[in-house]
């Protein structure tokens, strides 16, 4: 799978998968977010515009991410949903667990306030 | 299975790169029977996950397996058998985790059971498993 990354903001990395976010395609994406909280140095923002699939795996491993960010005290942040992403994270009752951002700026913003 | 129904059947290999396949095969089919969008992605979603529990539990990650479908078109329903030849899942283990819980893994079972109206496991082939499920459609499906 292809991951862009991306640093709107000194210290704010952006992780964006880009294709189906399921079993076949996880184990990469995980090496690489696993990678990028450890690099970062004040925030990470999962933008998820461009996941047209997602299945149980894919949220196991947005749950990994948001427990590695805690481990470093560092904001951790999902934006973009696509309708097939939101469709999951509501069939999980995740919606409260995760900070779900507007955009890529807001969250940005959101980190930027709280650092 | 209702001799009526419209009928299709296919066979993928049990490989986790294959799964795509579903997504276009179920979100092509239901859109254009006039399932909505949101119908397509559930059930697109629960048949994926039920796949990936046969290759991830029933062949322990073998890729060289087969994966059988059928799916039963009805007007106000639409049935998926998936049919696979390893090992026997038992049955009163499967259960999905307390949502509360949150960590990774265990989430499949609870989207199918959440998704599907009903989910039966039939172990009763000599090799293997069936898992039947059902969706009943919001609208009636326009059949050929």
């Amino acid at each position: 799978m292809q991951v862009a990354i991306e640093s709107p903001q000194t210290g704010i990395t952006v992780v964006r998968p880009q294709g189906t976010l399921d079993m076949n395609s996880v184990p990469d994406f995980r090496q690489t977010l696993a990678a990028e909280i450890q690099r970062t140095g004040r925030g990470l923002i999962v933008a998820l515009s461009e996941v047209p699939f997602m299945d149980s795996s894919g949220i196991a491993v947005l749950i990994e991410g948001l427990k590695w960010s805690r481990g470093r005290a560092l904001p951790y942040m999902l934006t973009q949903l696509t309708p097939a992403v939101q469709m999951v994270i509501e069939l999980a009752r995740l919606e409260h667990f995760f900070t779900i951002a507007e955009s890529v700026e807001d969250a940005a913003a959101q980190i930027i306030h709280a650092s | 299975m209702d001799a009526t129904a419209d009928r299709f059947v296919l066979s993928l290999p049990s490989h986790p790169r294959y799964l795509c396949v579903l997504q276009g095969f179920f979100g092509n089919l239901l859109a254009d029977l006039g399932f909505s969008s949101y119908e397509a992605m559930q059930v697109t979603l629960a048949v994926h996950e039920a796949c990936a529990n046969v290759i991830e539990h029933s062949y322990q990650g073998d890729t060289g397996q087969r994966i059988d479908l059928t799916v039963l078109i009805m007007p106000d329903n639409l049935a998926v058998e998936i049919r696979d030849y390893g090992s026997k899942p038992d049955i009163a283990a499967i259960q999905p985790r307390a949502l509360q819980d949150v960590r990774p893994g265990g989430l499949g079972t609870h989207f199918i059971r959440a998704i599907m109206d009903s989910v039966t496991y039939d172990v009763s082939p000599d090799m293997g498993t069936v898992l039947r499920m059902t969706k009943r459609r919001s609208e009636p499906c326009k059949l050929p």
